[in-house]
């Protein structure tokens, strides 16, 4: 099992290699860089001050706005003058010595932009994902025992009801009702201005109003997928022979569920489960626009569309290996719960 | 001792409730099981063998399944008036039940120890956590399992589907049980472990004296464990017989089809063998009286009235207008 281990962790280098090298590639195919969009910049600059030289708009490379000297050394700037795989390879070297470069947009080194916006996106994927859990499992385990029950009927038409409506809808219809028209939380933001100013527990009562309303955004569709796997689950593991077994010994039905069936059902929720850590960081930038919380999500999406590719390669870094350690951590869950999973050469394969 | 049973069922009918309405699967089942004595249960698949075992442990799938009449004595005391608390005590304690499948009839994520030891943990809550390993590991050894000391920290899956039967036997027996219910316990397994495992029944029950109801399609384990028969068809008793009496002479037809369908050393090898013809009809479209009359080369126009369970000899009863040997 551990040999396995490691060697699950040795795989995760070509895969990171793989991918970046792939996303690092597609930065220099997809139009609209950093140095066209300066030399944009400039162009409507120079337009806008009337200057006589650009009658006839801009004339692409070469215009008179940037030298020829001056690109070649925005190229070299940004490493534009290399070819992809050398460049690239400068680039892996400063990731292995933590350097992820400086953000073209704010000209400050990405990991302090990114290292800002860790709290914020911690908090909100690290609540999403305990409250997800903590909701759906006992959810499922209720609807699977009291099935076809009007009880399971009616959370079954929420939890979908949940689901179907997209999370940034959900978003501005809590912040139109419960914060402009009733005034009942915040508008935005992540904490109030004056959180510096308040003592703990009125930072922790600030934190917690700010939250309420874009977990809800983050919650309402979370529950649907999980809560029916686990009801499926235990429902499947309900009619198994072993837990005939474990009331024909003269267990009550609803011991031998919590002692028998429940197990075996979190086996699926395991596997899920790494594949959901990565998503602690991702956020949803719609939500963190429409509550003005400034986390991952929202840092992802505008660099991308401002092509700040060193934070877009950051991001991608950190998203990648959360992704890939969690799915480590899945295998590791799933060999937890259940003991006919043992990986590699010691024991019987399962 | 032999004239009091252990358990007597009387009357037992149980019934599903199914896309098309309530379907009764068993229908006035009646037999007696003396302490340590093997009745065997047979009929076709599908006649209500397993529903009647289950009916007897209080185990019919619920809201589905219902017994709806008839009584359950155990030692002479009422089952079905039983409440869910007092039924949980005689089960796994005095009345014990194996099951056909010992591949998926263990919970996979627990020690072989734990699921042997939870019975005792239910039922022996007087004795020290020590002694109850030191019985199962005794309870293992008696069912001969080599190792045993080992083998309680073992999972399901590390075991073959013999030894997991033997394990399924150590927790029925954990309390040593009045009557133990078996279900087709060797049908999953292959011949030779089917012999070894009905050889330690006979053992089991010759040193701990409980009754067993043995439910079986195999004929030959029939004559070769039990005392006495009830041969089921379509959800009723057709025929319960002495074991040798019954071999020796069936007296229903379907009986006598049974008999006729095990193939013999002495009948001529490659020929076809011989089968009852038809199917079992549909539990809805039963045909009214004897529910044997669309297969029986002897029915008649009495057939349309339900025959009685009627005593044919000594110890022997049979249903049927045409049973052979019965006095008309
Ligand atoms: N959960 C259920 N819901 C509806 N009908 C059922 C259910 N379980 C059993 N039955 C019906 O009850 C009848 C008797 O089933 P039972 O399992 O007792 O047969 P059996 O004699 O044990 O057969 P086998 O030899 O195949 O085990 C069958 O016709 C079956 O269709
Ligand atoms: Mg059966």
């Amino acid at each position: 099992m551990t040999s396995y281990f490691i060697r699950r962790v040795l795989l995760i280098v070509p895969t990171f290699i793989g991918v970046s090298l792939l996303v690092f590639t597609l930065t220099r195919l997809v139009p609209g860089g950093p140095i066209e969009r300066m030399l944009n910049e400039a162009a409507m600059a120079g337009n806008e001050m009337g200057a006589s030289a650009m009658v006839g708009g801009y004339d692409g490379v070469g215009g008179s706005t940037l030298s020829a000297e001056q690109l070649e050394e925005l190229k070299a700037y940004y490493g534009f003058d290399k070819p992809v795989l050398i460049s690239y390879l400068e680039w892996l070297g400063k990731v292995l010595v933590l350097d992820l470069g400086t953000s073209t947009r704010y000209g400050e080194p990405v990991w302090d932009t990114i290292r800002d916006r860790f709290p914020i996106s911690i908090f909100y994927g690290v609540t999403t994902l305990i409250l997800t859990y903590g909701v759906c499992i006992p959810l499922g385990i209720a609807k699977a025992i009291r099935h076809k029950s009007s009880f399971d009927n009616i959370t079954s038409v929420i939890v979908f009801f949940g689901y179907a409506i997209p999370s940034y809808v959900v978003g501005i219809a809590v912040l139109t009702l419960f914060a402009s028209e009733w005034e009942l939380f915040p508008l935005g933001g992540f904490v109030s201005d004056d959180f510096e100013d308040l003592g703990f527990w009125d930072q922790v009562r600030d934190v917690f109003n700010h939250a309420v309303l874009p977990l809800l955004a983050y919650l309402a569709g979370s529950f649907a997928v999980t809560t029916l796997m686990m009801k499926n689950a235990l429902m499947d593991n309900l009619a198994a022979d072993y837990v005939r077994t474990a009331v024909a010994k003269g267990m009550a039905f609803k011991r031998a569920v919590f002692r028998h069936a429940l197990r075996n059902s979190l086996i699926p929720i395991a596997t899920s489960f790494g594949s959901n850590i990565s998503l602690i960081l991702t956020g949803s930038f719609l939500i963190e626009k429409i509550f003005n919380i400034d986390g991952f999500g929202l840092l992802g999406f505008e660099s991308l569309v401002e092509r700040d590719y060193p934070i877009v390669m950051g991001i991608l870094v950190i998203s990648s290996l959360l992704f890939l350690i969690g799915n480590i951590l899945s295998d590791i869950c799933v060999a937890l719960v259940d003991p006919r999973v043992r990986f590699g050469s010691d024991g019987a394969a399962g | 001792m032999a004239d009091l049973p252990i358990l007597s069922v009387v009357g037992l009918s149980a019934a599903f409730a199914t896309e098309q309405g309530i379907v009764s699967v068993v229908d006035g089942v009646s037999f007696d099981l003396s302490a340590g004595a093997t009745l065997g249960l047979v009929g076709e698949s599908g006649c209500g063998k397993s529903v009647t075992a289950l009916s007897i442990m209080g185990l019919l799938p619920k809201p589905a399944g219902r017994v709806t009449g008839g009584r359950i004595l155990f030692k002479g005391e009422d089952l079905l008036a039983l409440s869910a608390e007092q039924y949980q005590r005689i089960r796994g304690n005095r009345i014990a039940m194996i099951f056909q499948e010992p591949t998926t009839a263990l919970n996979p994520v627990h020690r072989i120890g734990r699921q042997l030891i939870e019975t005792l943990d239910m039922h022996r809550p007087e004795l020290s956590k020590r002694e109850k390993t030191a019985a199962a590991v005794e309870l293992l050894d008696r069912v001969g399992i080599p190792a045993p000391d080992q083998r309680l920290r073992d999972y399901p899956h590390q075991l073959s589907g013999g030894m997991r039967q033997r394990v399924l036997i150590a927790i029925a027996l954990a309390c040593r049980p009045d009557v133990l219910i078996a279900d087709e316990p060797t049908t999953a397994l292959d011949v030779t472990i089917q012999a070894q495992i009905l050889e330690l029944m006979r053992e089991l029950q010759r040193e701990y004296g409980m009754g067993i109801l043995f439910i079986t399609h195999d004929l030959g384990v029939v004559a070769e464990l039990c005392d006495e028969v009830v041969v089921m068809y379509a959800g009723r008793v057709v025929e319960r017989a002495g074991v040798a009496a019954l071999f020796a002479n069936p007296r229903h037809p379907y009986s006598e089809g049974l008999l006729a369908s095990i193939p013999r050393l002495e009948s001529v090898p490659k020929t076809r063998l011989v089968t009852i013809p038809g199917m079992v009809p549909a539990l809805s479209d039963m045909p009214d009286g004897c529910r044997f009359r669309n297969r029986c080369s002897r029915a008649s126009n009495r057939c349309q009235v339900e025959p009685p369970l009627v005593a044919a000899g000594a110890g022997r009863v049979v249903a049927c207008h045409h049973a052979t040997g019965v006095d008309e």
